[in-house]
């Protein structure tokens, strides 16, 4: 073959090659996965972890806010006392020990599998 | 004159009836290999028509071989045949432009065979809206590497053995 023929052969390996790649790392679009936000003893609000946004939640001292960012949520602008759920840092669908509790404000943050 | 004509006309029957055959008995006895892959035996009448006949020659054999061997396996205007006619379509555009380059046989069937799967993968992706089958593309075209020279090497093979044609 001729060395132009080797070079657009190879530039198809490396197309494939780098394809392949980029499929296998990109971010999934449904995580299989649903977070739940409930005020008292009901769930005001769902979310997919892995789409990026920031969800206002009422809460009885004021309200919070949730902040979801590359597949991880945590609690901002909390309206509390005593800031733990806050502090509880960031939560994601790896790393979720415990839901993210505000007492004050009666609301839970925790992860469900979505029946998807 | 009439005679070269009848001469490249009945080769021109001959190399379609070949392919006609070779894509049938792959689809009968062989099928594919490693899961999914094909080989694409056909594709050596394809490519022999090419460097004997044309390239208006090599769509017709192309063109005839999906038509003639889904009309005979029965799968004529079913979504198999819109796939591998996707597949053929694609690989022998980009064949023409091989050889209208001048490209060596070896790289034209590689390049068929890689550009037949990419064909066969848009229709599907196409036909049933599911993009998410590119996701066999790098196995599909990685695999075609191979099976392109398998069909590059026996075409290439033939030609050497058999009385050239003039090309018109």
């Amino acid at each position: 073959m001729k060395k132009r023929e080797w070079i657009i052969l190879l530039a198809v390996i490396a197309a494939c090659l780098l394809g392949s790649v980029l499929f296998y790392m990109r971010p999934k679009k449904n995580s299989g996965y649903v977070v739940k936000v409930q005020h008292g003893s009901e769930i005001v609000k769902e979310f997919d972890p892995m789409v990026d946004a920031v969800y206002a939640i009422d809460g009885d001292c004021g309200g919070l806010e949730v902040e979801v960012k590359e597949g991880r949520w945590h609690v901002i602008n909390e309206k509390c006392p005593n800031h733990i759920c806050a502090n509880m840092g960031w939560m994601s669908v790896e790393d979720t020990l415990l839901p993210i509790t505000c007492l004050p404000n009666n609301v839970i943050i925790y992860l469900e599998e979505s029946p998807g | 004159m009439t005679i070269e004509r009848t001469r490249r006309f009945t080769t021109l029957a001959m190399l379609t009836a070949i392919a006609i055959t070779l894509n049938i008995l792959e689809s009968v006895w062989i099928g594919p290999v490693f899961g999914m892959l094909r080989i694409g035996l056909a594709n050596i009448a394809s490519l022999m028509a090419l460097k004997l006949l044309g390239r208006r020659e090599m769509a017709i054999v192309s063109a005839m071989r999906v038509i003639f061997g889904s009309l005979i396996r029965g799968t004529i205007f079913s979504s198999t045949f819109w796939i591998s006619a996707g597949g053929v379509t694609l690989s022998s555009l980009v064949m023409l432009v091989c050889d209208y380059f001048e490209s060596t046989l070896l790289f034209t069937s590689i390049i068929g065979a890689i550009t037949h799967s990419f064909g066969q993968v848009l229709v599907v992706m196409a036909l049933y809206a599911q993009p998410g089958i590119a996701a066999v593309l790098p196995y599909l075209l990685g695999g075609s590497i191979p099976t392109g020279i398998l069909t590059g090497i026996v075409a290439k093979g033939v030609l050497t053995r058999i009385k050239p044609l003039p090309r018109q």
